[in-house]
């Protein structure tokens, strides 16, 4: 009990001592107005820095202690901070506080978002990797050559699963930073990229290396190809790079300004110059193969290599051809030309190949429609007259002959 | 000859009356210049000090030379004023012995009282503004002093203020 007492006594002397010293430490009035406005600094500074939104509400919670604490010196503190006043100077730490935590939720729900779309492209990048690998050993098997006819066959039809997977990847990449960036305008841009700066939002996956490394590896897989794929695959690869470009045109500058940092201009040069590279390999492989099938199908275009070259040919071709039907009345060797055609044009280039031809902008659909028009005139040119009518008319120009000449014949009896 | 001392006082008169009538000044009474808040001035090279709140400059050494007999160079780091209901200025400073009570003059401040406060010279002196007097405290030794420009009011115990 007494041991019991003299704790007691310890603690009720500290208590006394440490409310002595509180009441001491306000003796200054002046010692009170410096306090506050450091403590005040201080908080308002840990506001405007704070990182997230658990901070602030911490902090909110030290500005109510703040707020009760100075409670008593009102007065003193309107005399002190005029022509401000206490309530005045309160009501702006108190907004200061909401204006954070708007901004640091809206940044953490941007964090989020893009923490997301980080783990999507690494997820993307994952699976890239793997199709590359596996894309790459069975380029190297068909190589070798000294498969079987059927064992080879198996292998390139896997080589043009892998890739084609591998362009849908690389579509899916680029589309999720479409969604993800394509809406945000300059001021979210900014606060993003002064997040980015001050390490509110993690950079270490930097998008900008994943579009590098992509159009890279893209353009590398466009020159290796050697003669195992067909005009569809080639078709894919330049509209997946037009896609891929186009997607990167409504948000490379915002992605360069967010994640660029001090070197802005060279990301900018650098995938530009990457990505020119990557549109003519693409694009020259396209054509190649598109002139080969061609020729392959007897159908001989002037030369093209470009979308416009292209419809040029086909129209100046179809134009030509119809003109010399004319002459073939009885011939069928014009409407063989038109027939070949007409499987190329309709099974590929309508049916086939339709939705790369209009992604890609291979030929437009106002190019497509003058060249159909163009078509019905040279079928009807061209379809030669059957045997069977001329016989049918000899006949009849006979009958009517033989008619006339009896006619006459009875006139002149009577 | 006396007609004429009558008519010269006559007109003396009236012409004072006139001359007064002109001149006579505004007053306004009842003026509180209390500051509610004293003014921690931080001396330059030269020992001037300015507060531009209050709008008055003036050098500290002087009250330097009444306390240590040396103005060689500035030896006070932070003086301490506060002016009271009557617009004396109560003026002290770290390790001063008094506080000094001066009025404002035009282009000068003149010693009204210098008040002894602390033999061996306050370590942390503080004013505050306790209507209607100047409290001085010494926060090192937790004095307090109650003062008017007539010297000191009442000398109050060590966490007296603080206990009421």
């Amino acid at each position: 009990m007494k041991k019991l007492n003299r704790i007691f006594g310890i603690i009720l002397f500290t208590v006394l001592i440490i409310s002595s010293n509180s009441i001491l430490a306000q003796n200054s009035d002046h010692d009170i107005k410096t306090g506050f406005t450091e403590r005040y600094d201080s908080l308002d500074h840990e506001i405007t820095n704070a990182k997230s939104v658990a901070l602030v509400d911490s902090l909110i919670l030290e500005v109510n202690e703040f707020d009760k604490e100075y409670t008593d010196h009102i007065e003193l503190l309107d005399n002190a901070l005029y022509p401000s006043s206490y309530s005045s100077e309160m009501t702006a730490l108190y907004r200061n506080i909401n204006i954070t935590e708007q901004k640091l939720l809206i940044i953490e729900n941007q964090s989020e978002r893009l923490s997301k779309l980080g783990k999507e492209v690494a997820q993307y990048r994952s699976e890239l990797d793997i199709l590359n690998m596996k894309s790459d050993s069975l380029r190297k098997a068909i190589a070798r050559a000294n498969q079987s006819e059927e064992r080879l066959s198996k292998l390139v039809t896997s080589y043009r699963e892998s890739l084609e997977r591998r362009d849908e990847l690389v579509m899916n990449v680029i589309d999720s930073m479409l969604v993800s960036y394509k809406g945000m305008n300059s001021l979210k841009l900014q606060e993003l990229a002064d997040d980015v700066e001050s390490g509110r939002i993690n950079s270490d996956n930097n998008p900008l290396n994943m579009i590098s490394a992509v159009i890279e590896e893209n353009t590398e897989y466009s020159k290796s190809q050697g003669k195992t794929l067909s005009v569809d695959d080639y078709l894919r690869m330049y509209a997946v790079q037009r896609h891929f470009e186009d997607a990167w045109g409504q948000i490379g500058d915002r992605m360069i300004y967010v994640y660029g940092g001090d070197s802005k201009k060279q990301w900018q040069n650098s995938i530009d110059s990457k990505m020119k590279e990557w549109r003519m390999s693409t694009s020259k492989n396209m054509w190649v193969s598109m002139d080969n099938y061609l020729e392959f199908s007897n159908v001989e275009l002037s030369a093209f290599d470009n979308n416009y070259s292209f419809f040029v040919a086909l129209d100046k071709f179809v134009k030509e051809a119809k003109e010399e039907s004319k002459s073939q009345i009885l011939s069928s060797e014009s409407y063989n030309d038109y027939k070949k055609f007409q499987e190329f044009w309709s099974g590929k280039i309508k049916n086939e190949w339709s939705n790369l031809v209009q992604d890609a902008e291979v030929l437009t659909v106002a190019q497509i429609s003058t060249i159909d028009q163009q078509l019905d005139g040279w079928e009807s040119e061209a379809r030669p007259i059957h045997p069977l009518i001329l016989v049918l008319l000899v006949l009849t120009g006979v009958a009517l002959l033989g008619f006339m000449f009896v006619m006459l014949k009875t006139r002149y009896a009577r | 000859m006396a007609a004429f001392s009558k008519i010269s006082l006559l007109v003396l008169v009236a012409g004072a009356f006139v001359f007064q009538g002109c001149n006579k000044s505004l007053v306004v009474k009842n003026v509180n210049y209390a500051q509610q808040l004293e003014t921690v001035l931080v001396p330059d090279a030269n020992g001037d000090v300015k507060d531009v709140r209050h709008g008055i400059s003036y050098s500290i050494l002087p009250f330097q030379f009444e306390e240590f007999q040396d103005t060689s160079s500035v030896q006070v780091t932070e003086v301490r004023m506060i002016r009271n209901a009557d617009g004396y200025y109560f003026i002290t400073a770290d390790k001063f012995k008094h506080v000094y009570v001066m009025v404002p003059k035009k282009g000068e401040l003149k010693l009204k009282k210098k008040i002894l406060v602390d033999e061996k010279g306050l370590l942390s002196p503080a004013f505050n503004w306790r209507a209607p007097d100047v409290q001085l405290v010494n926060k090192e030794t937790n004095e307090v002093f109650l003062m008017n420009e007539e010297g000191l009011a009442n000398k109050k115990e060590k966490n007296e203020e603080g206990k009421s």
